[in-house]
């Protein structure tokens, strides 16, 4: 399908109008942050400590007197930033192993297959909090820990899809002419389970950034960036949660929800979009 | 009598079948006997139809011929070589001279790719020059006119007929010696079949190639074929020059397909309509396969399995050919 | 009284592209347990046709004409009274429905079900009455027990056309019902439509691009090309004597069991673009009997002889005196 072509069925998608929409003001929020944030998220102001949203702070103060909605616009930056490298990370190795699994089949697919219902199984906190007692808890290795999380489910969906599409035809033939497994796998495989891919990726970052935050939230990941989860690791680490603070916690928690919201819409848009296009069919029943 | 290109010698496939766990402790094995011992000749420049209906296992025949599948027995010669027993380096090599053109216009081509480059790939596989000039000659034999049009289109913009037009010239820009053309036209309109049949004849008659024709549609095979071998369930039970094959059939099983063809102003004529359907590989009648369809059958014929003979200048396998009206 | 008279149907889809005028202007009428031969290539509008008459057709149609079924118009009646009708007096084989089969239950129940939800019949008794259908259409009962992956597709297009018939229609429309059949299951799939209009007493259409296989079993044949009825008339006397040059390259495009590699005929250039339809006979830029006339030529039939008509010039010549060979 020509990209005009996805864009016209996409924007006929009420969901990914919505989502998309969502994700437009995420980057705007995120992008110019310097711009739409009244405070400097750092600066301390103890004569403001932990009062309810005001015409002067919005969403209110926290533990030391620092804007909550200055705090929740920059740490859009850090939250999204590793949703997008995680999945980075998860759609590279989890297409890598994906195609190769699914066209070279027999022990290579069950090793990789095995190796991947391991990732799956293994609880993902679990996992984050014992890496990060290994190695140091930076901000590298929290992205490298949730793509570590991820690839397995889009090695999955990209192995089911690599097997209907190694059936076809056009993969004999060009075997038949001679190709080697490496030419197939780059020249028609790989074009052919990409979009499926951009459907997965999107889901993909909706569960990394929430993964994120709840990560930061129990500690592991660097707590002096400024993320969604951090805000509310702290917002229960001073025990504002439980004072009854509301203002501490539903925004950056809302924002989470509304960022999932966003990608999870415009995945399933896109699932949709994409979803049955291999074969190249009528668009009614024939006449 | 011309030169032999392609010749398959007591050719056998025997597909493994996992059963049940009580089997394997058992260690019972069993086949489907996909291909069952066929010897089959393909002269340079000749094109032979392979006719059956789906199960016969004309189309595993047609992969063994050009070793997209390994046999489990027999032998495959190609110009005079032994190639049943190629390492994968030999065959790397033969791969450009022998090819195959698959029935699905909708599955033969890489929706991502262009026509040209679906065309052009044989050749940036198998580092020759390629160019659009070379494309364009085989899209225009393909009956692709004018084909720079073409050039850009994805196959999401072509008909099933253009699609099948387009394989037909990837097919054939390595200028193959030997393709093998499985049930070509069987997803295409009864209009269209006719000249996508013509596109091979030409292929045939101005490059040469060798065709093994395969369908399960007489009137298909009878259009396009010199010489006809009839398949039934892994074995050849008839074959001949076309004409001989298809106006005296002495098979009761060809007899049978030859009269349900559609004749257009005979519908009232006799028809024999076999009953049921072709059994499963897995379990192949004793004596004379055909033994449980057959009008005709005699007690001998659930005992013995009939040989290939010779007779009237065809070859049958039939215990009471010649005597069958 | 007619089973069904259907007076210039006409279904124009609103596309993004623009309007497609699937069905442009056409009538006709099928008698009781009468089979009528729908003819045409993909695009010519016959699937449509057989969509129109079931009012299946998407959101995006617009349907104008009338269709009466015995004196009831359909197209005026009220949602609830055509989901009675269907199934029930006009039942419908899908193109490609034995693909469609639900592959999680038994075949049985599958035929048992619109028992069960039109009649209200109890479990037992519809599962009765669906073997006994079945049986009628050559599914024996222990292949009756089985789930659709385990049938071929012969037998898969037999439990399509037995669900069909489950709630004995009137008018049974099969779209397409050979298609991806072996030569001689068309031949039982053919056989057996002929069978069930005597049995049941039950009209049919058959919709097919095969004019060679239905003509084997239609008594009269309607043949249309973009959108519009090109000839309709007895068999006999559209296949063997055919006025329309469509028709008449229709047929003589057929590959026929006797070409024994001869040349075939075929039709030059391709149907028209449904979005953008000539104006004028819309054959002529294909036909090479095109005189002046054809381009403001609107398709109204001429009768060539008492039930036998034509859209073309050629027949209204014909009318006086004038042979056109």
């Amino acid at each position: 399908m020509s990209a005009r072509a996805v864009w016209k069925t996409y924007t006929s998608n009420k969901k990914g109008v919505v989502g998309l929409a969502i994700l437009v003001f995420l980057a705007i929020i995120a992008i110019f942050a310097p711009y739409i944030a009244p405070y400097n998220p750092n600066a301390i102001d103890p004569n403001a400590i932990l009062q309810p949203p005001s015409p002067k702070h919005i969403f209110g103060t926290n533990e030391l007197g620092q804007d909550i909605f200055s705090l929740v616009i920059w740490g859009s930056r850090i939250s999204l930033l590793v949703g997008f490298l995680a999945t980075a990370v998860a759609m590279v190795v989890g297409t890598l192993v994906g195609i190769a699994a699914g066209y070279t089949g027999g022990l290579v697919d069950e090793a990789l297959m095995r190796v991947t219902d391991f990732f799956l199984v293994v609880p993902a906190v679990v996992l984050a909090i014992v890496v990060a007692a290994v190695l140091s808890s930076s901000l590298l290795n929290v992205i490298l820990i949730i793509g570590l999380l991820s690839w397995p489910s889009t090695a999955r969906v990209v192995r089911s899809q690599t097997l209907v599409i190694k059936q076809l035809p056009f993969v004999e033939a060009s075997k038949a002419a001679g190709a080697s497994s490496f030419y197939i796998m780059r020249r028609h495989i790989f074009p052919n389970v990409m979009p499926l891919v951009y459907a997965n990726t999107a889901l993909t970052i909706a569960n990394a950034i929430f993964t994120q935050a709840a990560l930061v939230f129990l500690g592991v990941g660097d707590v002096r960036d400024i993320s969604w989860g951090q805000i509310l690791h702290f917002a229960y680490s001073s025990g504002a949660i439980t004072a009854g603070y509301y203002w501490y916690a539903i925004p950056p928690g809302a924002m989470i929800v509304v960022a999932v919201l966003g990608f999870a819409l415009t995945g399933y848009a896109l699932d949709e979009v994409f979803n049955p296009k291999l074969k190249e069919g009528v668009v009614f029943a024939s006449t | 009598m011309g030169e032999v290109l392609v010749e398959a010698k007591d050719l056998k496939k025997h597909f493994e079948v996992r059963r049940s766990p009580l089997d394997v402790i058992l260690r019972r094995k069993s086949y489907i006997k996909a291909v069952d011992g066929i010897d089959l000749k393909i002269e340079k420049k000749q094109i032979v139809a392979l006719v059956g209906e789906s199960g016969s296992g004309k189309t595993t025949t047609g992969r063994l011929l050009i070793m997209l599948e390994k046999p489990t027995s027999g032998e495959i010669w190609f110009d005079g070589k032994r190639i049943d027993s190629a390492s994968p380096k030999e065959l790397r090599a033969l791969r450009p001279r022998m090819q195959m053109i698959y029935q699905d216009p909708y599955g033969s081509l890489n929706p991502k790719l262009t026509v040209y480059q679906s065309v052009c790939e044989p050749l940036i596989v198998n580092k020759r020059e390629h160019s659009k000039e070379l494309v364009m000659e085989m899209l225009a034999l393909a009956g692709l006119r004018p084909p720079e049009r073409f050039l850009e289109r994805y196959p999401y913009q072509l008909s099933g007929g253009q699609r099948q037009r387009v394989a037909i010239a990837r097919a054939m820009i390595l200028k193959p010696e030997f393709v093998v053309a499985d049930e070509p036209v069987s997803m295409l309109d009864v209009s269209l079949r006719a000249e996508i049949l013509g596109v091979l004849r030409q292929f045939n008659e101005r490059l040469g190639v060798s065709f093994l024709l395969i369908t399960h549609d007489l009137a298909v095979a009878s259009q396009l074929a010199e010489r006809i071998a009839v398949m039934y369930l892994g074995k050849i039970v008839e074959e001949g020059a076309t004409r001989d094959v298809l106006s005296s059939p002495l098979h009761p099983y060809t007899q049978a397909l030859v009269s349900v063809v559609p004749r257009i102003g005979e519908e009232k004529r006799k028809k024999l309509i076999l009953q049921g359907e072709i059994p499963s590989a897995r379990n192949i009648p004793s004596g004379c396969r055909f033994h449980p369809r057959c009008p005709y059958k005699k007690e001998v014929c659930a005992r013995v399995e009939p040989e290939l003979r010779r007779l009237n200048g065809v070859k049958v396998a039939c215990h009471f050919a010649g005597e069958l009206s | 009284m007619r089973l069904l008279e259907v007076k210039s149907l006409k279904v124009y889809f609103k596309t993004q592209a623009g309007l497609v005028r699937a069905v442009d202007g056409v009538s006709l009428e099928i008698e009781k347990s009468e089979i009528l031969g729908l003819v045409g290539e993909s695009g010519s509008g016959k699937s449509t046709f057989g969509y129109a008459v079931m009012r299946l057709l998407p959101k995006n149609a617009v349907v104008t004409g009338e269709i009466f079924l015995e004196g009831e118009d359909l197209l005026k009646l009220p949602i609830e009274k055509m989901r009675k009708i269907r199934g029930e007096k006009i039942a419908m084989v899908f193109q490609g429905s034995m693909n469609s089969l639900n592959p999680i239950m038994r075949v049985e129940d599958q035929v048992a079900e619109p028992l069960i939800i039109h009649k209200g019949i109890d479990e037992e008794e519809a599962k009765r009455t669906a073997r006994e259908l079945l049986m009628q259409v050559g599914v024996n009962p222990e292949k009756a027990k089985s789930y659709p992956h385990e049938l071929s597709g012969g037998l898969k297009q037999r439990v399509a056309i037995a669900m069909a018939l489950a709630l004995h229609p009137a008018l049974l429309i099969a779209d397409e019902p050979t298609t991806a059949l072996d030569v001689m299951t068309q031949a039982q799939i053919m056989e057996l439509l002929k069978t069930l209009r005597v049995e049941y007493n039950m009209s049919i259409i058959i919709i097919s691009h095969d004019i060679s296989l239905v003509s084997e079993v239609a008594d009269r044949m309607a043949v249309m090309y973009a959108g519009k009825l090109a000839e309709l008339g007895p068999t006999n006397e559209v296949v063997l004597k055919p006025v329309h040059p469509y028709t008449q390259g229709l047929i003589a495009s057929v590959p026929k069991v006797d070409s024994f590699a001869l040349k075939p005929a075929s039709i030059p250039g391709d149907p028209p673009d449904p979005l953008n339809l000539p104006s004028g006979c819309r054959f002529m830029p294909r036909c090479s009997f095109a005189r002046s006339g054809c381009e403001s030529f609107d398709g109204t039939l001429f009768r060539v002889s008492r039930d036998h008509l034509a859209a073309c010039l050629l027949a209204g010549e014909r009318l006086h005196g004038r042979s056109v060979g």
